[in-house]
């Protein structure tokens, strides 16, 4: 796009693009566990929550089954997630296999939210064809220790993204704002981080206090901070795609992000609210349906209708 | 979970997309089903229709005429039909705080709007009973 030492016009430091997707990754891009309702850690943000909206595919059987179901009604991918083993990652080993006919026979998209990858796993995702690795990426130690609860370094995330983008055709880092109990530790370390890898695409978070969890009353960080994070991310990585993900606070502040994220430049909104494609199209921008996860590159799924502004 | 798992409440009428309406006096009450709720996983943004908004009932082909309003989960947007038509009388408010209650008590707390119905004979007609909505569930495998 740019040759080297040429000067980036400010627009394009600022917007990637002139549209916004907007993604739905229902139905035809679902999460699966495949650990079921199971999990090692019991992070403090999630407290195993997460994985009860996941389909559960606790076999290799079953993630067969599912998966050849879902594409023959015409998905075009899945996330392969689910609970972490004691050493931070989720268990795909059962499942290699598996994936690797899934791949074969169906040609679905296939993601991975991997977790803290040995070298050995990141080798074995890829030679299975797995396409991209969702990777949550921490930047401080006491927030690792804090949430998750395991004696893992920021050392250790950097080189499992490493290891992932050596052997992955693509990894997205995930960086959630606020992941601190709501604070701000580790985000501008974690972007520095992403960008050893070059990323296509970066995802921002936003910790969404859920019930039932032990961050359920902690004060999501505000959308002025949110903002000030994704202007960062927008000014650090000038030519990926910059996305404001699912996992983020819907009841409260949720126009408030999501209007911040447009201003600080994302290119990608997964389920945004509808006076949120308003505030797009009236800053000129097309916005258009991705039916996916907000972490799938383009060219994979074609971008659908455009959104009309009296939506 | 299996279709029979599912409450369907007896005295209630349903759509095939999965809302129910129970009727009062000379008005209606609305919300989504359990089936509806449990698909959806958990719930985190519902999105109400202004009182006053007239609404018609869901048919085909759909139309933004017929929708009132959405329920949303972390990765799933579920648009929210009018089984009847007629006018917004009230919400429930406390799901935009609370928007979970329409997972614990999808056929209580968590109704949705009260609908002042304009033709509430001839259109609950088209609409299943409890017995007609389990076998509906029945067949969707």
């Amino acid at each position: 796009m740019f040759r080297e030492n040429e000067q980036i016009p400010l627009s394009v430091k600022f917007r990637h693009s002139r549209e916004l997707l907007a993604c739905y990754p229902h139905p035809n891009f679902p999460t699966i566990s495949l650990t079921g309702g199971n999990c090692a850690l019991n992070c403090k943000h999630c407290g195993r929550r997460y994985l009860q909206n996941m389909i559960s595919c606790p076999t290799p059987a079953a993630l067969r089954e599912k998966c050849f179901e879902l594409s023959s009604s015409g998905a075009t991918g899945v996330l392969l997630s689910g609970g972490f083993n004691a050493e931070g990652y989720v268990p795909f080993e059962p499942f290699l296999d598996t994936i690797e006919e899934i791949k074969r026979e169906t040609g679905l998209f296939i993601s991975a939210h991997t977790g803290l990858v040995p070298e050995w796993l990141a080798r074995e995702l890829g030679r299975v064809g797995v396409d991209l690795a969702d990777f949550d990426l921490i930047g401080d130690d006491d927030t690792i220790k804090l949430v998750l609860g395991v004696e893992r370094t920021v050392g250790d995330y950097r080189r499992s993204m490493l290891l992932l983008s050596r052997y992955l055709p693509r990894v997205v880092p995930h960086i959630c704002v606020g992941l601190h109990s709501g604070e701000i530790r580790g985000e501008f370390r974690a972007l520095e981080l992403a960008s050893e890898i070059d990323p296509p695409l970066v995802v921002l978070l936003v910790l969404a206090p859920t019930a039932s969890t032990d961050f359920e009353g902690v004060n999501p960080p505000s959308p002025a901070i949110f903002k000030e994070v994704a202007a960062t991310a927008r000014l650090m990585f000038p030519q990926a795609d910059l996305a404001l993900g699912c996992m983020r606070p819907r009841v409260r502040e949720r126009l408030e992000i999501e209007l911040a994220a447009l201003q600080a430049g994302v290119d990608r909104i997964a389920m945004p609210s509808k006076q949120t494609i308003r505030a797009a199209w009236s800053m000129g921008l097309i916005v258009k349906e991705l039916q996916a996860c907000c972490a799938v590159p383009e060219g994979v799924v074609r971008p659908g209708k455009s959104f009309d502004p009296s939506c | 979970m299996g279709a029979s798992e599912y409450e369907v409440r007896e005295g209630l009428f349903y759509s095939k997309e999965h809302e129910w309406l129970k009727v009062e006096k000379g008005q209606v009450r609305v919300g989504i089903t359990d089936y509806a709720q449990d698909k959806l996983g958990d719930v985190v943004y519902v999105e109400l229709p202004v009182v006053g908004r007239k609404v018609k009932q869901i048919g085909e082909p759909k139309n933004r005429d017929m929708e009132l309003g959405a329920v949303e989960s972390v990765k799933a947007v579920s648009t929210v039909y009018s089984p009847i038509s007629g006018t917004v009388k009230e919400v429930n408010s406390t799901l935009q705080e609370r928007p979970e209650i329409i997972n614990t008590s999808p056929y209580d707390e968590g109704w949705i709007c009260v609908v002042v119905p304009e033709d509430l004979d001839k259109e609950i007609k088209t609409l299943m009973d409890a017995k007609a909505y389990s076998e509906y569930l029945k067949n969707l495998g």
